[in-house]
């Protein structure tokens, strides 16, 4: 006997255990002296007799239907529950009714006689197949439905918790099990005064553990398995269920398809969800026009927001500049179907991106979460929980959402607020749940025991009509105003990590036509889609897909880096043919035009002084991606995004890579506008120009060319009076400040005198004239007195010009600087 | 305090040491009001625009002109700090007197000569074999910390040590804006020099970055370049004759292939969509 149960032998009145005894026929006391020696308390002894395991189980066999199912739903819970909120279940289940009606999963639909088991229906704890209707094919497509805010679109019913009632038959049955000694009071329900084995009570109910081993042993011996064999799983994927995967994949490529058409992306508002403008587009590509005006910001239409976070989680859609574009997604929808679908499934399961607790019906949280504020993983832990309640339900029945909800309560009790937080009863208040959020209603606050209902509940709900429901896992009850779901077939497979061999259907052919129109038979795979999306144009899109062939979509495929010959690869391959001889023809005629003249901005360029190394570069599979073509020996493209690898493998290499952006300025030598550079070259005195670095800037070597001439010599570029005067139309002074910016240390003064010299920087005046001591030098008013003066006047000679200057010369110096102006080019007189 | 760190008499770039106090403590002001999601109070540029002290701009308008205010009013009239402004009042730097050495740090006048006869100690800079440098905050190092910020990338603080890490592209762009290397190298050799034997990391570390300026210039990369290419010669010359092509051609690389300016690119399209033939004008992708 198991320690636990003789506590709760410990906690029960004697009357009760005499009631017990009496009850149960226990052979040892059933003589009436024996009655009296109970008050010593032989408990040990009783326990051994009540909890005998063959006894227990003889005693489960003999109890009624109510009873039974009573105790095998505490035993399927853990064998311990409320015992108001099992009557709860009881009630708003349906549970309580015997005979025809017994076992109604949905009051509204009324069970098939042939699904009826009577061996199977005893143990309700097991979920037979009774009550609901089978699972049928008719899944309503998303629509209108789907784009409501699902949190709107299903408003709990209020919560009536059932008035215990002493002949009531729930309380009846509790008397039952209580009286034989199946179910137990919990230690903290207040009965003291009160018959214990009244079923009133609101307190915890506890199965011992020996009656909980007894009825599973019964259970065993009724029920057959009754879960769904692969095999059969299998089976219901191969047939028309994959039009409920499909139809997610489709939303899921019309989203990315959008985004992918939209050459700047769909844009954000500060906010981070979708502006106006983006939104309407959206809505028009997936969602019927009348939704345009009644979603006003992308957090109004949850699915909508749902199918853009989870491709952005798939890697199809991410956020750049404040516009969502489009990634490659041809690797994501070539995976086969059901893999696809196990990616959102999982992704939506266990990762933060979606937040139901932003759409709880009737709840009010106080700050609350932004509409992308990512979910706690306390939300992602619930989740788990929830999903295998739900996994527990009967595939293709429908189940009301009240009673799943009360039922839910029963096994997950802490859902949501796990005890370590705070006070059970003030979990809805800040401080004493994870999320530091009041919930509360809109007039009020919630009590503890409604709350459930509210909070958890809502959490449920808005777990089923939204992610579940877009997953394609769950069909709601439309009819109904959504209070009830059942389980989609396929959601066995979605959810479980069984590798099946599932062959999928066939996807349809491709037709091209000679008159450019193709036709892409049912059922199309995205993948062939997206091939198509990129050379064609996009005509209609239901079951089949109509496409045609333009000069226009070529030309824009080979300005995407397609060529002819793989778009008629990608054609013959879909359509398991050769193309029509004038499709081919066109083809090539349209690649061949666009060719003719090609532009590309924006280009990343590699040069480098040694061929060898981008021979390495270009040789290594590793580094192979971080180019585009060669141009050059030494000139290569390098992918616009690897930028930063490959300066990262050139240092590895241990070179430092110079970084030139190209100029914004053009004709620098006419405008003057020097952009900042390092210096390139050194300027020598005979107007060479040394390059400092094996590779100079292109772009000022190209400027340098317009004023030198290539020196054969050497090999560089040098200054000359002819390469000067070849363009009159650049000023000397921007040449002059050229060389200064763009030389080490400048130009050196020697080569500045010719350099002006050659660019007629004197105003052409190049003769320098050696003038003839002795001079007077006096002011300019003594000078006009004196030349005036008729004596001094007559002894004067001419004035040297004002605009002139003078300067002294050792008499011993001036050979060498006459030699010297007329080396540097000045014609001196002497 | 940030500014009791300062060395004394020194002259100090008012904008470098704004950037000091930002990275090791951009709170400074606002302290503990930022951690809380509705602050008791905060500093908005204009209504309903709050300034982040976590951004460089922001900040500079706050917490930066708080800086200034403090030095150009209060210590400059308590004589604890001398100032340079620009033309139009705005400050460029500052010197901490003797007076702030005594307010700050409570160091009489014979105590300062004193630490400023120790003279500046080597300072305590340890650089990995992947380039990253980590040097202390204190003062002595200060025109350190201002000669690797010209050359390295700022990589937070980490321990109370600011961290850098030496890029090709902080490299390059050191190098592109005309910095010269020798004093970060030479400052470099002398850490090397005064560390311990057995740092041999750092000897290598030094000897590669040396090795890589060497090379600086070997290779080239070129960004938002405009490429042309034709299907022939013919084109080529068409093109020479009936557009505005030759002057922006920037470099040929072949008959067929030649680099644009910038600009040119531009206009060629636009004078070809005004002759009806479009050119293929390849995405950025």
């Amino acid at each position: 006997m198991d320690v636990s149960d003789l506590y709760l032998l410990q906690n029960v009145p004697p009357y009760h255990l005499q009631a017990l005894v009496k009850a149960r026929h226990l052979p040892v006391f059933t003589n009436p002296a024996d009655a009296i020696s109970l008050s010593s308390l032989n408990l040990p002894e009783i326990g051994e007799a009540l909890f005998d395991p063959e006894a227990c189980q003889e005693v489960i066999r003999g109890l009624g239907e109510i009873e039974t199912r009573i105790l095998n739903e505490l035993v399927a819970c853990g064998g311990r529950a409320n015992s108001r909120d099992l009557a709860l279940y009881f009630t708003s289940a349906q549970l309580l009714n015997t005979g025809k009606d017994k076992h109604v999963g949905a009051q509204f639909i009324a069970p098939s006689p042939s699904e009826k088991s009577s061996d199977v229906s005893a143990f309700p704890g097991t979920e037979p197949h009774t009550g609901g209707t089978r699972y049928k094919r008719d899944t309503p497509t998303l629509g209108i439905g789907s784009l409501r805010p699902y949190a709107e679109a299903a408003p709990p019913s209020a919560l009536q918790y059932p008035t215990p009632h002493p002949h009531g038959v729930f309380e009846q049955a509790l008397h039952r099990l209580l009286m034989l000694g199946l179910l137990f009071w919990g230690k903290q329900t207040n009965f003291v005064g009160r018959d214990y084995a009244n079923g009133v009570y609101d307190g915890v109910l506890i199965v011992p553990q020996a009656v909980m081993d007894a009825a599973q042993a019964v259970l065993r011996s009724h029920v057959g398995a009754q879960f769904i064999a692969p095999s059969s799983q299998a089976d219901a994927l191969a047939a028309d269920y994959q039009e409920d995967l499909r139809s997610l994949q489709r939303s899921l490529y019309l989203y990315w398809s959008l985004v992918s058409s939209v050459r700047e992306g769909l844009s954000l508002v500060s906010s981070k969800l979708l502006s106006r403008p983006a939104l309407r587009q959206v809505i028009e590509q997936l969602g019927p026009p009348a939704d345009i005006e009644r979603i006003r910001t992308e957090a109004d239409g949850p699915h909508l927001l749902f199918m853009r976070l989870l491709l952005m989680k798939l890697g199809l859609l991410y956020e750049r500049n404040g516009a969502i574009l489009a990634a490659p997604a041809d690797a994501f929808f070539a995976l086969p179907l059901l893999e696809r679908a196990r990616r959102c499934y999982r992704l939506w399961l266990e990762t933060s991106f979606w937040n139901e607790l932003n759409y709880l019906p009737g709840v009010i949280l106080r700050p609350g979460p932004g509409p992308l504020d990512p979910a706690h993983p306390e939300v992602i832990h619930a989740r788990a929980m929830v999903m295998e309640r739900i996994l527990q339900a009967q595939s293709g029945e429908w189940h009301t959402l009240p009673a799943f909800i009360a039922r839910a309560k029963l096994y997950v009790p802490y859902l949501l607020f796990p005890r370590q937080y705070g006070a059970r009863a003030e979990r809805y208040s800040t401080g004493s749940n994870p999320y530091g959020w009041d919930f509360r209603l809109r007039h009020g606050w919630l009590t503890h025991r409604e709350g459930w209902h509210l909070v958890e509940g809502g959490f449920i709900r808005a777990m089923l009509s939204g992610p579940l429901r877009w997953l394609g896992l769950v069909e709601l009850h439309e009819e109904n105003d959504m209070d009830a779901f059942r389980l989609l077939p396929q959601s066995a497979l979605i959810t479980g990590e069984t590798a099946f061999d599932i062959e999928e259907l066939p996807w349809g052919k491709l037709v091209v036509q000679p008159n450019f129109e193709m036709l892409a038979l049912a059922p199309v795979s995205e993948a062939l889609l997206i091939r198509l999306d990129r050379f064609a144009e996009r005509t209609r899109l239901e079951q089949i897909a109509q496409y045609r062939l333009t000069k226009a979509s070529v030309t824009r495929a080979i300005q995407m880096g397609m060529h002819a010959e793989e778009i008629q690869q990608i054609l013959e391959q879909a359509g398991g043919g050769s193309l029509p001889q004038n499709v081919c023809y066109s083809l090539m005629e349209w690649e061949r035009q666009a060719r003719r003249i090609e532009l590309w901005p924006r280009m990343t360029l590699l040069e480098v002084d040694d061929a060898a190394l981008l021979d390495e570069l270009f040789a290594d599979a590793k580094t192979r991606p971080l180019f585009g073509r060669r141009l050059a020996p030494l000139l290569a493209e390098v992918v616009s995004d690897q930028l930063a690898n490959l300066q990262e493998l050139l240092w590895q290499r241990e070179y430092l890579p110079a970084l030139v952006v190209a100029p914004v300025y053009t004709q620098v030598l006419e405008s003057g506008r020097m952009p900042v550079h390092e210096p390139q070259w050194r300027l020598l005195g005979d107007g060479l120009l040394q390059p400092c670095y094996p590779v100079v800037n292109l772009y000022l070597a190209a400027e340098l060319e317009r004023i030198t001439t290539y020196d054969e010599a050497t090999g560089w570029r040098r200054i000359t009076p002819s390469s000067i005067q070849r363009s009159p139309d650049i000023p000397l002074e921007h040449i002059v400040r050229f060389l200064q910016q763009y030389c080490l240390d400048g130009v050196p003064p020697s080569f500045l005198i010719r350099l002006k010299l050659w660019g007629g920087g004197y105003d052409r005046q190049n003769v320098i004239s050696v003038e003839a001591a002795p001079m007077l030098r006096l002011s300019a008013q003594a000078l006009h007195d004196i030349q005036a003066d008729e004596e001094v006047g007559e002894l004067l000679e001419e004035e040297v010009p004002s605009e002139n200057r003078l300067v002294r010369v050792p008499q011993d110096r001036l050979a060498r600087i006459v030699e010297l102006l007329r080396e540097r080019g000045f014609v001196v007189e002497d | 305090m940030l500014l009791a760190q300062a060395p004394l008499h020194q002259w100090i770039n008012f904008t470098a040491f704004a950037r000091f106090v930002y990275r090791l403590n951009p709170t400074f002001l606002q302290r503990r009001q930022r951690a809380f999601a509705s602050p008791h109070w905060w500093i908005e540029q204009e209504e309903g625009r709050p300034l982040q002290p976590t951004q460089w701009n922001d900040w500079l308008r706050a917490e930066g002109r708080y800086l200034a205010r403090l030095l150009q009013g209060p210590l400059y009239w308590w004589g604890a700090s001398d100032l340079a402004l620009s033309a139009d009042g705005r400050l460029l730097a500052f010197r901490l007197t003797s007076m702030a050495g005594f307010l700050l740090n409570g160091l009489s006048i014979i105590e300062q000569d004193r630490l400023l006869a120790n003279g500046p100690a080597e300072p305590a800079i340890e650089m990995s074999e992947q380039g990253e440098l980590s040097i202390l905050s204190s003062p002595e190092n200060w025109p350190v910390i201002e000669l690797i910020e010209r050359f390295a990338e700022v990589q937070g603080v980490q321990a109370g040590r600011l961290s850098y890490r030496l890029t090709p592209k902080s490299l390059g762009e050191a190098l592109h804006r005309g910095e010269v290397f020798a004093p970060l190298l030479d400052l470099l050799h002398r850490v090397v020099d005064a560390s311990s034997i057995e740092n041999s990391s750092m000897a290598s570390a030094l000897y590669q970055l040396e090795r890589r300026i060497a090379h600086y210039g070997r290779a080239r990369l070129y960004t938002d370049v405009t490429l042309l290419e034709v299907a022939d010669t013919l084109t080529m010359r068409e093109l020479g004759a009936t557009t505005s092509i030759e002057k922006q051609i920037a470099h040929r690389i072949h008959p067929t292939l030649v680099l644009l300016n910038k600009q040119g690119g531009e206009q060629l399209v636009e004078e070809l969509k005004r002759r009806g033939q479009t050119p293929l004008l390849h995405g950025d992708e």
